[in-house]
C-alpha cells in the first residue's frame, strides 16, 4: 500500500479522484475545513516539461480565477521539490450521497456524470441554467487565453449548487500546443484546445444532459422529444446545441460570451430562434 | 400515424464473410475499426435494453470486442444468413448478465456503506428469451440510425432530427411540424428532400457490409 502523501496544515483522508496526471485526496484543515487537493508528482512524467507546464497552467488559472464565483476557487498552490511534487488546495464538490451528516468515508463528489448517473435525464430548463453559468466560467478563461480542453461531464463539479470546471491542471494557453488531450466523443473533429473546441465539448455535455443519450449519438433526439413536458425547452435548446456542436467550425459560436448569451436569453424566457429571425430582419432592412 | 418506415427486407446488417477473415489477422486495424464501427452501436443498445446504464453498457461492449479479439481465430464463419451476429448476441448477453451480476453487488455494498441512496433503482430489463432475434430489431434500427448520421455532413442536422423522430420514432407529422414550429408543409418538403439521400444513403451503406 502507498504511504499518505503528507501536506502542511492538513490531514489527507482518502483519494477520491485522479485527474489528469494526480490524485485527489479528500482532505481536513488544521481549522476543521474539508478541501480537496490533488498531489502531482514528477514521477507521473518522463521528463520536466509536462510537469512544469502544468504547474505553469495552475500558476495561470489561480490568477484568472481569483474572485471569480464562476471558477474553482483555488486556495492554495505548494510546491515540495525534494519530494518532487507540487499540490494545490481546492474547494471540494457536493457529497452526491447527500446525507445531512457528512461522511468522509462515504462523500462522493458531486460532478455532472455522477448527476446523470443517478438521475439519468435531466429537465431543458434545468440544463439550460447549468449551460448559461458553465458558458460564462469559459468566456472568463477565454477572455485571460486560457483554454480547458477537456470539458466533460466527470470534469464539471457542482459547488453549493454552481457548476464549475474541474481538472484545472489541463487548463493551458490558448498559445500552447499540446496534444493527447481531450475525450472521444466531446472533442470536436478538428481536435481539442481551441476555443471553439472548449464550446463544442461543453455543447456536447449539454446535449448528454438533455438527452439522455451518449455524446457519439448527437444529434440524434431522444424518442420522447416531442411529448416531453419540456418539449418547447428541449426545442429552443437543440437550436443553440446544432450551432455549437457544428462539425464545420465557423458555423459554431465565435466565442463564448455569445453561446452564454443566447442560453441566458433561453433562461429568461425568449426565443433564440425567434431572435435570430428578427435579427435577420433587422440586416435586410438595414 | 402518417407514415411508417417500410421494413427492410434483406438481411439488416450483414457482416461480411471477408470482414470476419480479416479480423483473425490482429494487424488489420482497419478491419478492427470497421468491425468495432459496426457493432459497437449494437452491443451497446442490447446491453442498454437489458436496463444497464450508458457506462456500464460501454464496458460490456469492451468486454464484448476483448472476448471476440481472443476468439475470432476460432470461429468457423457459417454460410447461414445472421449466424456470426447470433454468436456476438450470446456474447453480448452473457456479459450484459455479467455486469449486472456486479452491478447488484456493488450497489448492495454502497447501501450498506452509505446507508442510504437517493438514486432511483434502475429499469428492469425487458426480458426476452432471444437475443439474438433481440440484437436483430436493435441491429435494423442501428442500420437506420447509422444512414441517417452519416448524412450529418451533406444535410442540415435539424432536417436530419425531424426524419429520425418522423421515419424511426414514428411521430406523425403534426407533432413533429410543432416540436419544430415549422409547418406541417414545410416537414413535408423536409421529409422529401432529406428522404432521397437517405434512402441513397442505406443503399450504400448495404452495400459496403455485404
Amino acid at each position: 500500500m502507498k504511504p499518505v502523501p503528507t501536506i502542511p496544515d492538513f490531514e489527507l483522508v482518502r483519494p477520491i479522484g485522479r485527474g489528469s496526471y494526480g490524485e485527489v485526496w479528500l482532505a481536513r484543515s488544521v481549522t476543521g475545513l474539508w478541501r480537496a487537493i490533488k498531489i502531482v508528482d514528477r514521477a507521473t512524467f518522463t521528463d520536466d516539461r509536462p510537469f512544469l507546464r502544468e504547474f505553469n497552467g495552475i500558476r495561470r488559472y489561480q490568477r484568472a480565477a481569483l474572485g471569480q464565483p464562476s471558477q474553482l476557487a483555488l486556495l492554495h498552490v505548494g510546491r515540495d521539490d525534494t519530494a518532487g511534487r507540487f499540490y494545490y488546495v481546492m474547494e471540494l464538490a457536493d457529497d452526491a450521497t447527500a446525507t445531512d451528516e457528512f461522511n468522509p468515508q462515504h462523500y462522493v463528489a458531486l460532478t455532472l456524470k455522477e448527476l446523470l448517473c443517478r438521475r439519468k435525464v435531466l429537465p431543458a430548463g434545468e440544463v439550460i441554467r447549468l449551460g448559461a453559468q458553465l458558458a460564462r466560467a469559459l468566456s472568463l478563461l477565454h477572455h485571460h487565453r486560457l483554454i480547458h480542453r477537456d470539458v466533460k461531464p466527470s470534469n464539471i463539479i457542482l459547488v453549493q449548487g454552481v457548476p464549475k470546471l474541474a481538472d484545472v491542471g489541463l487548463v493551458s494557453s490558448s498559445e500552447a500546443t499540446l496534444s493527447s488531450v481531450g475525450t472521444p466523443g466531446y472533442a470536436p473533429p478538428e481536435g481539442p484546445g481551441t476555443q471553439t473546441a472548449d464550446l463544442y465539448s461543453l455543447g456536447k455535455v449539454l446535449y448528454e444532459l438533455v438527452t439522455g443519450l451518449a455524446p457519439t449519438e448527437f444529434p440524434r433526439l431522444p424518442p420522447d422529444a416531442p411529448a416531453r413536458a419540456d418539449a418547447h425547452d428541449l426545442a429552443e435548446l437543440n437550436v443553440v446545441l446544432l450551432k455549437a456542436c457544428a462539425v464545420a467550425p465557423n458555423r459554431r459560436y465565435a466565442g463564448a460570451e455569445l453561446l452564454a448569451q443566447d442560453l441566458e436569453l433561453l433562461a429568461a424566457g425568449r426565443s433564440v430562434a425567434a431572435h435570430e429571425a428578427a435579427r435577420r430582419r433587422w440586416r435586410r432592412l438595414a | 400515424m402518417d407514415t411508417q418506415p417500410s421494413s427492410p427486407a434483406a438481411d439488416p446488417l450483414p457482416t461480411s464473410r471477408s470482414l470476419l477473415v480479416k479480423l483473425r489477422d490482429w494487424q488489420d486495424r482497419d478491419a478492427w475499426c470497421e468491425f468495432v464501427r459496426t457493432y459497437d452501436r449494437l452491443v451497446r443498445g442490447l446491453a442498454r435494453k437489458r436496463g444497464l446504464s450508458e457506462h456500464d453498457a460501454e464496458e460490456v461492449a469492451q468486454e464484448v470486442f476483448k472476448r471476440v479479439a481472443l476468439t475470432i481465430h476460432t470461429y468457423e464463419p457459417q454460410p447461414r444468413r445472421g449466424s456470426f451476429r447470433k454468436w456476438l448476441a450470446r456474447l453480448a448477453t452473457w456479459k450484459t448478465e455479467d455486469q449486472r451480476r456486479r452491478e447488484r453487488r456493488h450497489d448492495g455494498d454502497s447501501f450498506d456503506a452509505a446507508g442510504t441512496d437517493a438514486s432511483p433503482a434502475p429499469p428492469e430489463p425487458a426480458v426476452t428469451d432471444d437475443p439474438a432475434a433481440e440484437l436483430e430489431r436493435v441491429a435494423r434500427r442501428e442500420l437506420l440510425h447509422a444512414a441517417l448520421h452519416r448524412l450529418r455532413l451533406q444535410v442540415n442536422e435539424q432536417h436530419l432530427q425531424l426524419y429520425q423522430l418522423h421515419l424511426l420514432e414514428g411521430w406523425p407529422v403534426d407533432k413533429v411540424a410543432g416540436f419544430f414550429r415549422i409547418t406541417s408543409a414545410q416537414v413535408y418538403v423536409i421529409k422529401n428532400r432529406v428522404g432521397k439521400r437517405f434512402r441513397e444513403e442505406l443503399h450504400r451503406l448495404r452495400a459496403e457490409l455485404e
